[in-house]
């Protein structure tokens, strides 16, 4: 399962259209001589076939074109990114001061009688103006997570 | 382009797939980060790409030929594809694509063991019994055929 100790020489020989008479002798240098031979020709011959249906370079130049678009798509969704998140942030801090004053906001008094201890610590949570903070924060970190994390 | 063509059709024998794969390796190959590119130098990236598609493409049509046979109720003869080019070309389209391949990348590419180890999926070690092995199954089909080279010149 080895090449012969003189591949190499039988092989730059091959290449030069000649053969020693190792090489006439040898099995393994004659297959060699044989296949350079075979594959010489098979090259020669795919390279004089018709050109493809479509001329290499007009494909070659369409690839070019289509991977351009495909880089400019990409570029265009990045630098949107920014606007998708401040848009996000925006509408979560929104709905935090909606929900904030619906619960309650600051204007409002504490119930007389808060019925159960859950009721009177969602007015207390309520009543903190970091609430909305909080929640456009949280949307805005997955939003984050979202946007960039396949680069 | 002309030499990885040239690649192509003989590792698949079909023009029309090899114009296929071409194309699709080109748009893979420009669709790939710039930086990732860059990092490697073209024609062998490219040979890589090409390779791989062309194996997928195999892959593909065997399964499809196997899912017609089971439905085919009846023994289908198995009709050799044809092949462009003449009987080297039909005899070299006897092996297997993974021979084609080394053969192509080894005598007409003139690569190295261990450049040709990362395109072909296999460790640079095997690349050499590998090639061998190829190059004696080549060299038996052209005998058989009579196709050797001239003798005694
Ligand atoms: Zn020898």
């Amino acid at each position: 399962m080895k090449e012969c100790e003189r591949h190499g020489s039988t092989l730059a020989q091959a290449r030069a259209g000649q053969a020693d008479a190792h090489a006439a002798e040898c099995d393994r240098c004659r297959d060699t001589l044989a296949v350079v031979d075979a594959l010489a020709h098979l090259s020669a011959d795919a390279n004089r076939l018709p050109a493809p249906a479509a001329d290499a370079r007009v494909l070659f130049l369409r690839s070019r074109f289509v991977a351009r678009l495909q880089g400019e798509q990409r570029r265009a969704e990045r630098s949107e990114r920014p606007l998708v998140f401040a848009r996000v942030a925006a509408l979560a801090v929104m709905a935090g001061v909606i929900v904030w004053t619906l619960l309650g906001g600051t204007t409002v008094e504490a119930p007389a009688g808060a019925a159960s201890s859950a009721a009177s610590l969602l007015y207390a949570l309520s009543r903190l103006a970091l609430w909305p903070l909080v929640v456009g924060t949280l949307a805005a970190v997955a939003t984050a997570r979202f946007l960039w994390v396949e680069d | 382009m002309r030499p990885l063509r040239a690649y192509l059709l003989r590792l698949g024998g079909d023009a029309a797939v090899a114009d296929d794969v071409l194309q699709e390796t080109y748009i893979r190959y420009l669709g790939m980060e710039p930086a990732h590119r860059e990092r490697f130098p073209e024609r062998p990236l490219l040979f890589r790409i090409a390779t791989n598609l062309m194996y997928d493409h195999f892959r593909r049509k065997s399964r499809d030929e196997r899912a017609v046979r089971g439905l085919w109720p009846f023994r289908t003869d198995e009709r050799p594809r044809p092949v462009e080019g003449g009987d080297v070309a039909r005899a070299f389209a006897t092996l297997t694509e993974r021979e084609r391949s080394l053969l192509w990348l080894a005598y007409v590419e003139e690569w190295r063991h261990d450049e040709m180890a990362p395109c072909l999926g296999v460790r640079p070690a095997s690349v050499r019994v590998m090639l061998f092995r190829a190059k004696s199954a080549l060299a038996r089909v052209l005998r058989k055929r009579g196709l050797g080279p001239k003798e005694a010149s």
